[in-house]
């Protein structure tokens, strides 16, 4: 036994010394030891540098020599954030992250080096062992420790030509290009390297690099230059800045460092020499910022995690934290502003996300709002004031006129009726009435127009917009004589709605009502007692009217004082004699006739969906000759004793079909509404698009959830032929958090709009819809995180079944990923299934590994009467 | 009633209500020492959502654990975190702790005799609305004499799956059957 041991110990022994003789290098093992601790949040590094000489070797030849080691590594990490980590050089053979207690292990591997031996017969390598350790917590105390014993000893040296200089060692001497080079990074104070900070250079090579880059010269002679670098202060990445610390200078080799605090400093890189210059910044702290503008200048108060006061737009609010907690303000404006010699009136707030397209409106004065998250970090806020007004364009006694108009440069023609929306207050219209026209065999001559109860002459007028206002354009028939009658186009409304009636002149007017078909609800006049003390609707049939001074009816509620009713007309036969007329309605009002609602005697055909409410209403005038003088002069054409007007009105009511246009966060509910009951067809008349001011409502449980005005909206609202579109927006996440993901049936109703602006009584006749509200949901089929893949599936929550109308719409939905790390959209991502209609694919070459997170959106085709809620998705 | 009547009569109130929240918010007076009765108390103020401020000291640490969703085809990884609060007792019993996977409540009493302590685990909860899976993250570790529970959302994931199972550290630990939504929360323990 001993014998055996002794010929392996000599076997052994004449190896070595045989494979020493044969490689002529020095075979001999060097040990380094670092040790790095952290005890508080400064991260550590402990670097330890040993000589190893390889001897033996050819002049003037460059060697690359293979060193093998052997480390044992002994560390422990106490938070979760921290890490520790080794290695040789700039390489790392060990990084251990997360919490460690007391590990050990034993790493082992190879690394090489080049050397140049010059005139020598050796080289002599640097090595460099490092070990670092972070406790990785920001604020608070941590601790990580490592320690390691590497031994490392030479593996083989390997020849590889005469000529090349890659020295690393330091060998002898020979001619050589020279090489000087200075690498410019940027890292936080753990020492991470950050990349893309822009570090601006002069001296040598100007310009403007990113980090990581390098700068090197070389030169037979002298390599060494001089460089002035400058590091930007503040640097922002994405949602995150940080901010200019220091800069440190450092040769390759020997380590020794010089540190900087001013952001600009020269750097002198010697003859064949390397330097890294290293700009420090702090830890990245998220920033928001949250623009508040207005379309005029206003003082706007705010309050929230960004502090308080009051600013005058334009301003920003800006605000940067360590945690990711968002920048939230409370913004009020003034209700009224005076600017520019007027009132501005607050109108609404528009919040706006740069990286989604849509807006959110609020018409609260004092609203919240937010940058919420790293992602989602900039925002804008546009307070807007308003200083409009309408103007009103009708014609009598004949409707679709076509009137000229000209404002703000652009020039257009309308027929009449109609409304001239958002005007600027201040500004003129110029408008110009046909000289004649013809309306079947007749023809027609202008009279004047009566501009705000005042009476113009000329075909073109100008108005000045100051408040909302009405301007009429009056022909007279040529040849129209007693007994002459002019017949217009229906004028349509709705029970209880008042009848256009103007009575333009001074005399005695008679109003004769004659239904077309047979009705026992006749059209009725509001009049109202000399004091004011009672009032009366009385049959507009037969009535006669006295009229001082012109009549034109009101719209909505107007308050009437005792001096003004003196200027309505009065009654001047009959019961109620010597009382004023207020203005007329289809029918009573149903607050004062229960039974309009009855349906009892309904001249409404629901199957045919025919009205049989038309009546001929014409309108007899006489001069009378008691008239004050100062009215003789208006006519135009010189005064007449008798004109008679006629028209047809048509009762009805409104219908409508709810349509629903999806986006990310909710839905658009869009009204369509036309009349419900059209006249019969023999009285060859078209139907015209409602005009009435009523609001459609979406109402749960008496509670109206979301409303809307006719014709108004922010996208998808306008006249189409016989159709008026309204739109209003209803996010899901106020449908989850008032109902959560619950089947609703919504009750979509027509409503008045009240003398507050707002839905009052439902419009009587007009339709009652319900609308299923039905939770959707994409089900996650399949997920690979690295590179994205999703399948998801079109699957109706809670098996709810959906209404029949609507089970042959589309299961088609867009999908658009959100990427919260960099707060990129990725829009229109889903692609379907070949296989499966209801199944989309998402394939994007991004990596969503813990802790990314993605919000994943669906946008749903088009739906009527049937409402989607589908909530996005958050991975 | 007179001026002085009033005057003390508001110094009663404004007292009454330091004290009651003196009361509320710490356990006992400042001992400087655990008992296992205080670490019992710990717990049960936890348990029910609130914030406490204690009288000794307490040492966080954490841990984190892998949860998996899986679906059909796949799984969504999620790093969830086990929090462990200790402080040293004069005496306790034994009470072993359950593994994280098996622990069942979002926060565990454990006691080794020399020292006692909460460990927090994985909590399910099956609604009508879907299953709630609950962790404890702290926010930060090491010693503290403040533990402030945010129940709040902070970081909430959903997602709407059928027959999904869910893995920590590659075990099974629950099954979805049928349709139903999954919502990761996490509640932030902050010291």
């Amino acid at each position: 036994m001993v014998k055996i041991k002794k010929v392996i110990f000599l076997a052994i022994f004449t190896a070595v010394v045989i494979f020493s003789l044969f490689t002529n290098t020095t075979l001999s093992i060097t040990s380094l030891h670092v040790h790095a601790y952290t005890p508080n949040y400064e991260d550590h590094t402990d670097i330890a540098v040993k000589l190893v000489t390889v001897d033996g070797l050819e002049p003037n030849s460059t060697y690359r020599v293979t060193f093998r080691y052997v480390a044992e590594v002994q560390y422990s990490v106490y938070s979760e954030s921290g890490y520790v980590a080794a290695g040789w050089f700039d390489t790392r053979f060990l990084r251990r992250s997360g919490v460690q207690i007391d590990k050990r292990e034993t790493i082992s591997g190879t690394f090489s080096l080049t050397g140049y031996t010059g005139d020598a017969r050796v080289l002599t390598f640097e090595i460099e062992l490092w070990a670092e350790a972070d406790g990785g917590e920001l604020y608070s105390y941590d601790m990580a420790v490592i320690d390691v014993v590497a031994e490392v000893e030479v593996h083989s040296v390997e020849k590889i030509d005469n000529g090349n200089d890659n020295s690393s060692g330091d060998g002898g001497g020979g001619k050589k290009t020279k090489y000087s080079g200075l690498i410019v990074k940027a890292a936080n104070r753990k020492g991470r390297e950050l990349y893309h900070v822009p570090i601006n250079v002069s001296g040598y090579r100007e310009g403007t690099y990113k980090t990581p880059f390098l700068i090197s010269k070389k030169s037979p002679t002298d390599s060494s230059f001089s460089v002035t670098l400058t590091a930007p202060r503040k640097f922002v990445f994405g949602s995150k800045v940080r901010y200019f610390i220091n800069w440190s200078v450092t040769p390759l080799s020997p380590r020794r460092i010089e540190w900087y605090r001013n952001n600009t400093i020269n750097v002198h890189v010697p003859d064949n020499a390397e330097y890294i210059a290293t700009a420090h910044y702090s830890g990245y702290y998220y920033w928001y910022r949250l623009e508040i503008k207005s379309n005029i200048p206003v003082l706007i108060k705010y309050s929230g995690n960004v502090g308080s006061g009051s600013k005058y737009t334009n301003f920003t609010l800006y605000r940067e934290s360590a945690v990711d907690d968002g920048l939230t303000a409370v913004l009020e404006a003034p209700e009224q502003v005076f600017y520019n010699g007027t009132f501005w009136f607050f109108d609404k707030w528009v919040y706006r996300i740069p990286i989604y397209s849509k807006e959110r409106v609020l018409y609260n004065n004092i609203g919240e709002f937010s940058c919420p998250s790293q992602a989602v970090n900039e925002g804008i806020v546009v307070a807007v004031y308003k200083r409009t007004a309408r103007l009103i364009v009708e014609s009598s006694p004949i409707d679709d006129v076509p009137i000229q108009i000209w404002y703000m440069g652009k020039h257009l023609v309308k027929y009449t009726n109609f409304i001239l929306e958002d005007l600027s207050i201040g500004s003129t219209i110029s408008l110009r009435a046909p000289g004649r026209l013809f309306d079947g065999n007749r023809e027609y001559l202008f009279s004047h127009w009566l501009v705000d109860e005042k009476r113009v002459n000329s075909e073109l007028i100008e108005v000045l917009v100051n408040e909302d206002i009405k301007v009429i354009a009056f022909y007279s028939s040529r040849g129209n004589e007693i007994g002459e009658g002019v017949k217009t186009r229906g004028e349509w409304l709705t029970p209880g709605e008042s009848v256009n009636i103007t009575l333009p002149y001074p005399g005695v007017y008679t109003i004769k009502v004659i239904p077309y078909y047979n009705t026992s609800r006749p059209l009725v006049a509001l009049v109202v007692a000399k004091n004011a003390s009672k009032y009366a609707y009385v049959d507009l049939n037969d009535l006669t009217l006295m009229v001082k001074t012109p009549f034109t009816p009101k719209h909505g509620s107007v308050h009437v004082s005792a001096k003004e009713l003196r200027k309505y007309p009065v009654v001047t036969s009959g019961e109620y004699e010597g009382w004023y007329f207020l203005g007329a309605s289809a029918w009573v009002p149903d607050i004062e006739d229960p039974s309009v609602n009855s349906h009892f005697d309904d001249p409404f055909d629901d199957r045919r969906s025919l009205t049989y409410a038309v009546y001929n209403l014409t309108i007899t005038w006489r001069s009378s000759l008691n008239i004050s003088k100062p009215w003789e002069r208006y006519p135009k054409t010189g005064p007449r004793n008798v004109k008679s007007w006629s028209k047809t009105i048509v009762i009805t009511s409104i219908d409508f079909t709810v349509w629903s246009f999806y986006e990310r966060e909710g839905v658009y509910v869009v009204w369509e509404a036309y009349y419900k009951y059209l006249p019969p067809p023999e009285l060859n008349l078209s139907p015209k698009p409602p005009h009435q001011d009523v609001w459609f409502t979406l109402e749960y449980s008496n509670n109206i959830v979301v409303s809307q005005r006719l014709g108004r909206g922010s996208r998808y609202y306008g006249v189409n032929n016989y159709s008026i579109f309204s739109d209003a927006f209803l996010p899901y996440e106020y449908i989850l958090k008032e109902y959560g993901l619950k089947h609703l049936v919504f009750k979509a109703r027509v409503r008045w709009s009240g003398p507050l602006g707002s839905p009052v009584n439902i419009v009587p006749y007009s339709e009652e819809k319900d609308i299923p509200v039905v939770p959707l949901c994409m089900k996650l089929l399949e997920i690979e995180e690295k590179p994205l893949h999703l399948v998801f599936k079109w699957t109706l929550l809670n098996r709810t079944t959906l209404p029949e109308y609507s089970r042959l719409f589309c299961p088609c939905v867009s999908i658009d990923i959100l990427t919260e790390w960099n707060g990129r959209l990725y829009e229109n991502v889903g692609v379907k299934s070949e296989y499966d209609y209801t199944v989309y694919i998402v394939d994007l070459d991004i990596d969503i590994s813990w802790p990314r997170r993605i919000t994943v959106y669906f946008k749903h085709s088009r739906t009527e009467n049937l409402i989607l809620v589908i909530p996005s998705v958050r991975i | 009633m007179s001026v002085n009547s009033q005057v003390i009569l508001v110094a009663l109130v404004i007292s009454s209500i330091i004290a009651l929240t003196l009361a509320t918010t710490r356990l006992a007076p400042r001992t400087g020492e655990a008992s296992f009765r205080d670490i019992i108390e710990l717990r049960e103020r936890l348990c029910s959502d609130r914030s406490v401020f204690i009288n000794f000291e307490v040492f966080v640490a954490r841990k984190d654990h892998l949860l998996e969703i899986c679906v059909e085809s796949g799984c969504r990884r999620i790093t969830v975190t086990e929090t462990w609060v200790i402080a040293p007792v004069s005496s306790s019993p034994i009470i072993k702790p359950e593994d994280f996977a098996k622990r069942g409540e979002l926060f565990a009493l454990h006691s080794n005799g020399t020292h006692a302590g909460i460990s927090t685990g994985i909590q399910f909860e099956f609604t009508k609305e879907g299953v709630i899976v609950t962790y404890v993250e702290a926010k930060r570790i090491g010693k503290t004499r403040k533990l402030v529970l945010s129940k709040e959302v902070v970081d909430e994931l959903a997602i709407y799956v059928e027959n999904a199972s869910i893995l920590l550290d590659g075990k099974e630990i629950a099954v979805i059957n049928g349709f139903n939504k999954i919502k990761v929360r996490k509640v932030v323990l902050e010291l």
